[in-house]
């Protein structure tokens, strides 16, 4: 898994990508999942490491205030087995509030874009998704 | 000898005397293009800034394999190239995304020097530091960070006393003091990568109104947000945002005279091989946006100048009119340092042309934004196949059309053909 700028020069907003490989799909399933609806476990360590890539990559803006009209952006796309999730800079401050909520549950985030990122995840790998133990077995 | 390499952003290819602009002043460019090989057709590989430097650095084409982003492990550099070949080298710039967490591509560089603060680089971080950002930025209802951006610009740059302290000529000026302080004025490798005249269009008095309209009693928009022109800027603003420019062009040019006179003293300028280009241009306009809000791959963005001045005179006074890429960087001073270039270099060097060996290197220029458009062009021709959803592919007659206004794509669809096939073939048998 990395965080990485993507794009930066001479457009309106910064853009970065996450990659997650074959295995570590179900990994960040399972934390946004556990966001959603409090079911299943999910591997602290790689939230822990995922955070602070992205307050490191993406720098302050990522605990920053999400905007109320924000142009919707955020999606993953799949290549070769490896899974991107790709987003605007102000949605890595969505994003990380998701993953705060599976940190600590209760957390206010953004309901149902996570469920949307989840059906995309579902879409493109239904082959190492639908059959997790305790979340869909 | 030595090699001395001197990087502009976002120059346009036609904001240059030498290139038949009769109104924008670059004496000093204008004059080392007359001592050396100038290159009337080099097109910029990989799109837009980290990508154009990972051409620069690897001497492999980027477009059909990775966008913006670091280097990766196992790429072969040119610093580190000739790490072991008895050459002393660094790398001076303020081009802050190559400093970005991560990015580090200074790797191979013997000495590296980053003068940060250039656009929105988060540098001075002092909120109390009191800027005129009203003075400077016009919004246009969406912008979620220009002018975030342009508030850390104005905070970095707010202790500035003058035209000493721009970044064009802290760079260079650290270029100079790096080869001052050289004992052994030879086998020196020095890599000048300034960020100027990219935005913001700051420059200081005179050239904040060498070519301003003196009627013009609108706002000084150094850092204009990326997207339509129609809706956000005026004919006015946009002429006054084109003018601002190339004030920042001048001033370069004046730095870079600056530089070689400089290296005359110190006895360089013979003894060296001065190379000088951009990684891309700027659109202004044109197809209906400014800055790169969109991945066009136009002329006023790809085509770059070129000047490459050998020591010994090879195509001094030349314009040669093969067509030739950023990729070419990288086996070109390896060929003239006389180092053995490592294997799956793409480029070819520029030498065996300078010194009419061969008439040219390639019948095609390719180019691209990684998975967002390529482009294959010769003089006559261009086509570019797009790959975002909905935008239809594009074919221009560059000789006719060299603004590229009128999208031929339905009338010459055999041309268009043609042309996405070789486009097709070459990526596909890039190793």
């Amino acid at each position: 898994m990395e965080v990485r700028e993507a794009a930066a020069c001479g457009i309106s907003q910064r853009v970065f990508v996450i990659d997650f490989g074959e295995d570590e799909i179900v990994d960040i399933y399972r934390i946004l999942n556990f966001a959603q609806n409090e079911v299943g476990f999910f591997d602290e360590d790689f939230l822990e490491d995922l955070t602070s890539q992205m307050y490191y990559i993406i720098g302050p803006s990522v605990e920053g205030e999400p905007a109320e009209d924000m142009e919707d952006t955020i999606h993953w796309e799949e290549s070769g087995g490896l899974f991107t999730l790709i987003f605007a800079e102000p949605e890595g401050a969505m994003f990380l509030r998701v993953l705060n909520a599976a940190k600590q549950p209760g957390e206010a985030f953004d309901k149902d874009l996570n469920q949307r990122l989840l059906d995309q995840m579902m879409e493109l790998a239904p082959m190492q998704l639908s059959n997790l133990t305790i979340i869909n077995r | 000898m030595n090699v001395i390499m001197i990087i502009n952003d976002t120059w346009r290819f036609d904001y240059l005397g030498y290139n038949g602009n009769d109104w924008i002043k670059t004496p000093h460019l204008d004059q080392l293009a007359s001592e050396s090989a100038v290159f009337d057709y080099c097109y910029s590989e990989g799109l837009p800034t980290v990508p154009t430097r990972t051409t620069f650095f690897t001497g492999r084409y980027t477009f059909p394999f990775r966008g913006w982003q670091r280097l990766e492990p196992t790429d072969i550099l040119l610093a580190e190239t000739l790490w072991d070949k008895g050459y002393n080298s660094a790398m001076i710039t303020d081009v802050y995304h190559l400093h970005k967490p991560s990015m580090a591509f200074e790797r191979g560089f013997d000495f590296i020097k980053y003068i940060r603060g250039h656009e929105g680089d988060p540098y001075v971080v002092d909120d109390s530091i009191q800027v005129p950002i009203d003075k400077y930025y016009k919004g246009n209802g969406k912008d979620r960070s220009v002018k975030a951006q342009l508030t850390q610009y104005l905070r970095n740059v707010a202790h500035w006393k003058g035209e000493e302290d721009t970044f064009v000529a802290q760079v260079l000026r650290e270029g100079l003091k790096w080869l001052e302080n050289q004992q052994r004025r030879d086998n020196l490798f020095l890599w000048l990568d300034c960020f100027d005249p990219h935005e913001p269009w700051d420059p200081p008095p005179p050239y904040n109104r060498m070519y301003t309209d003196p009627d013009y009693t609108g706002q000084d928009i150094i850092h204009p947000i990326p997207g339509n022109v129609d809706g956000y800027l005026t004919p006015e603003e946009l002429h006054h945002i084109k003018m601002l420019y190339a004030g920042k062009v001048t001033l370069c040019d004046k730095w870079i005279g600056v530089f070689l006179e400089k290296i005359k003293d110190l006895g360089l300028y013979d003894n060296s091989l001065i190379i000088f280009t951009t990684d891309h241009g700027a659109p202004f306009g044109e197809h209906g946006y400014i800055k790169k809000s969109e991945p066009g791959l136009y002329e006023n963005l790809v085509h770059i100048p070129l000047i490459v001045r050998h020591p010994q005179g090879l195509g001094a006074g030349k314009c040669f009119d093969a067509l030739v890429e950023t990729t070419e960087i990288f086996p070109t001073i390896l060929d003239f340092l006389g180092v053995r270039q490592p294997p799956r270099i793409h480029g070819k060097s520029l030498l065996p042309l300078m010194s009419g060996e061969v008439a040219s290197l390639r019948d095609f220029a390719y180019m691209g934004h990684f998975k967002r458009n390529w482009r294959v062009s010769d003089r006559e021709w261009s086509f570019i196949l797009n790959f975002d959803k909905g935008k239809e592919n594009e074919l221009y007659h560059l000789v006719k059309d060299p603004e590229e206004q009128e999208n031929l794509i339905n009338e010459n669809t055999r041309k268009a053909m043609e042309l996405e096939l070789e486009l097709r073939r070459f990526v596909a048998e890039l190793r």
